[in-house]
C-alpha cells in the first residue's frame, strides 16, 4: 500500500510542477489538465491517508484547499470569459498558488506520518 | 421640455487623478458656469469647487492592501449611489482608480446615467480581459495615449484619444529657476537622480536597489553627485533612513519634481508616469520594475506589451534601456548608467528618440479636449 501512495504523491508532485510551468508559459490546455490531475491525484491521497481515522481533517482540506481554489479558478474563468465582477479577479491566482502547493505539503506530510507509524 | 440637471459626478481616487480631475473641472465649468460637482476627490478637485461625499486623501491602496479598509470602500460606495439615485446628474465622470471606479459605473448604468471614463485603466499592460466589462459599463472612453484608441474601439468601445493631462500640469508648473540654480551649484557637474515613486511600497522596493547601483556609479564616476526624489514628505524620513546607509553623496528633494530631473544628467526612476515627465525635459533615462519572483510567476502570463516603460510602449521601441527584475540587478542599473552618462552617442540617441516621441504626443488641452468631448456627449448639439 505505501507503493500505491508513493506512486500517487509522485504523480502529485509531478503535476503540480508541469501545472506551474504550463501556467507560466501560457499553455492553458495543459495547464488544465496538469492541475486537475493535481487535484485529483490530491483528493485521492488525502482520502486514503487521512479518510478513516480523521475524516474532519479530510473534509477541511477538501473544502479548503481543494473546493476553495477549484471554485476561485472557475470565478476568474468566467471572469474573463463574460467579464463578471468590477474587481481585478486576478488577485485570486495569487490565492490558488498559494493554497495549492499546501495541498501538495500536507499530503506529503501525511504521507510520511503514515510511513513512520508504519 | 424638462431642464437637464446641471450636476455632474466626478470620482477619482489617486492623487494624480485629483490634479487631472480639478484641471478638467475648470475647463467645464469655462464652458457653463453653471456645473456643480459632486463626488470623490482630493484637495485639488475640492479647491476646484467639487462637493465632496468623501475626502479621497490617503485612499490610495494597492491591490490586497484595499481588502484592509473594505468597510470604508462600501460606506463610499452606498453614499455615491444614494446621491445618484436621489440627485440624478447628468453625468458620471471617472477618472483612473479602476477598482473602485468599476462600481460607481455599475451603479450608474443600473440608473441610466451616462458614464464617461476619463484616463482609462491600463488594461492594455495588464487585464486585457476587462476590456469586456468596459464595454459593458462605460458609454465613453478619453484616452491619454494614443495606442489606447485602436485598442478599446477594437473592442467595440467608443473611445476619443485626447492627449495626455500630464503635459499641461508640466507647463502650469513650469520650472523654478532659483530651485534649479541652487541644485545645480550645489551638486556639481554629473548629477543622476532618483525617481522611485511616490508609493511607501515603491520607495522601499527601488530605492535601496537605486542606491547600490549609486555605489557602482559613484567608483566608475568619482563626480556623480545623487539627487534623491521624495514626492510626500512623509516619506522623507523613510528616503533618509534609506539613502544614509549607502555611503554615496546624496541630496533629498521633497517635490519639485520637474526641478530634480532639470537638474539631473540622468533620471533613473520606477516605470510610472514619472518616466514621461522625465521625457518631456529630454533627459536620458533608466527605467526598473522590480517585483517578486512570486508575483512575476502569478504575473507573467498576462505581460501583453513587450515593455514596462510608457516611454518604450509609446515610441513602440526600446528608447530608454529598461529592466523587470525579481531579485536585485543594481549591475544592470550601474552599467546602463555609465554608458548614458559617459557615451556621448549613445546619451544623443536617446535624447533625439526622446524629442521625437514628444513632439508626437506632447500637446496641450487634453483637459480641454476631454471637456469638449464631455459635452458633446451630455449637451448634444
Amino acid at each position: 500500500m505505501p507503493g500505491f501512495f508513493y506512486v500517487i504523491l509522485i504523480i502529485a508532485f509531478a503535476s503540480l510542477i508541469a501545472a506551474a510551468i504550463s501556467y507560466f508559459f501560457v499553455k492553458i490546455k495543459l495547464f488544465s489538465f496538469t492541475l486537475l490531475l493535481f487535484y485529483t491525484s490530491n483528493t485521492f491521497l488525502s482520502f486514503f491517508l487521512t479518510h478513516n481515522n480523521h475524516a474532519v481533517f479530510f473534509y477541511t482540506i477538501v473544502i479548503f484547499l481543494v473546493v476553495f481554489p477549484v471554485l476561485c479558478l472557475i470565478l476568474f474563468a468566467l471572469d474573463v470569459r463574460y467579464g463578471l465582477f468590477c474587481i481585478d479577479s486576478s488577485f485570486v491566482l495569487v490565492l490558488v498558488w498559494l493554497l495549492t502547493p499546501v495541498l501538495f505539503v500536507v499530503n506529503l506530510i501525511s504521507y510520511i506520518i503514515k510511513v513512520i507509524h508504519a | 421640455m424638462p431642464e437637464i440637471s446641471k450636476k455632474i459626478f466626478i470620482s477619482a481616487g489617486e492623487s494624480s487623478g485629483d490634479i487631472h480631475g480639478a484641471n478638467l473641472m475648470h475647463c467645464l465649468l469655462e464652458k457653463d458656469p453653471q456645473i456643480t460637482f459632486h463626488g470623490l476627490g482630493r484637495e485639488n478637485m475640492i479647491t476646484a469647487g467639487l462637493h465632496s461625499l468623501h475626502d479621497m486623501s490617503h485612499k490610495s491602496l494597492m491591490w490586497l492592501h484595499a481588502l484592509t479598509e473594505i468597510f470604508t470602500f462600501l460606506k463610499m460606495k452606498t453614499d455615491c449611489v444614494r446621491f445618484m439615485r436621489q440627485e440624478r446628474p447628468c453625468a458620471v465622470i471617472l477618472i483612473d482608480y479602476c477598482g473602485f471606479n468599476f462600481y460607481i459605473a455599475r451603479a450608474a448604468k443600473k440608473l441610466g446615467i451616462p458614464v464617461i471614463y476619463y484616463i482609462s485603466p491600463q488594461l492594455w499592460a495588464h487585464g486585457p480581459w476587462r476590456v469586456k466589462k468596459i464595454k459593458k459599463l462605460v458609454d465613453k472612453l478619453l484616452v491619454i495615449y494614443p495606442f489606447e484608441k485602436p485598442f478599446y474601439e477594437d473592442a467595440g468601445i467608443p473611445a476619443t484619444y485626447v492627449g495626455h493631462p500630464l503635459f499641461d500640469e508640466i507647463r502650469k508648473k513650469g520650472v523654478n529657476e532659483g530651485i534649479l540654480g541652487e541644485l545645480k551649484n550645489e551638486l556639481g557637474e554629473t548629477v543622476v537622480s532618483f525617481l522611485p515613486g511616490s508609493r511607501r511600497q515603491e520607495i522601499v522596493r527601488l530605492l535601496p536597489l537605486f542606491l547600490r547601483s549609486a555605489a557602482q556609479i559613484h567608483q566608475q564616476i568619482p563626480s556623480a553627485r545623487f539627487l534623491i526624489s521624495c514626492n510626500n514628505e512623509h516619506h522623507f524620513n523613510l528616503v533618509d533612513a534609506i539613502a544614509k546607509v549607502s555611503g554615496v553623496p546624496y541630496k533629498i528633494m521633497v517635490g519639485n519634481v520637474q526641478e530634480v530631473i532639470q537638474a539631473s544628467d540622468l533620471c533613473i526612476a520606477g516605470a510610472g508616469t514619472v518616466t514621461l515627465q522625465i521625457a518631456y525635459f529630454l533627459k536620458p533615462l533608466i527605467i526598473v520594475y522590480k517585483i517578486s519572483p512570486f508575483a512575476y510567476f502569478i504575473a507573467r502570463p498576462f505581460f501583453t506589451t513587450p515593455y514596462i516603460g510608457l516611454v518604450n510602449k509609446l515610441a513602440n521601441r526600446m528608447i530608454a534601456p529598461e529592466l523587470l527584475m525579481c531579485t536585485g540587478n543594481h549591475s544592470w542599473i550601474a552599467k546602463q548608467a555609465a554608458q548614458l552618462l559617459r557615451h556621448d552617442q549613445k546619451r544623443r540617441e536617446c535624447i533625439e528618440e526622446l524629442t521625437s516621441l514628444m513632439d508626437r504626443i506632447a500637446k496641450p488641452g487634453a483637459s480641454r479636449h476631454a471637456a469638449d468631448e464631455i459635452f458633446k456627449l451630455i449637451r448634444p448639439a
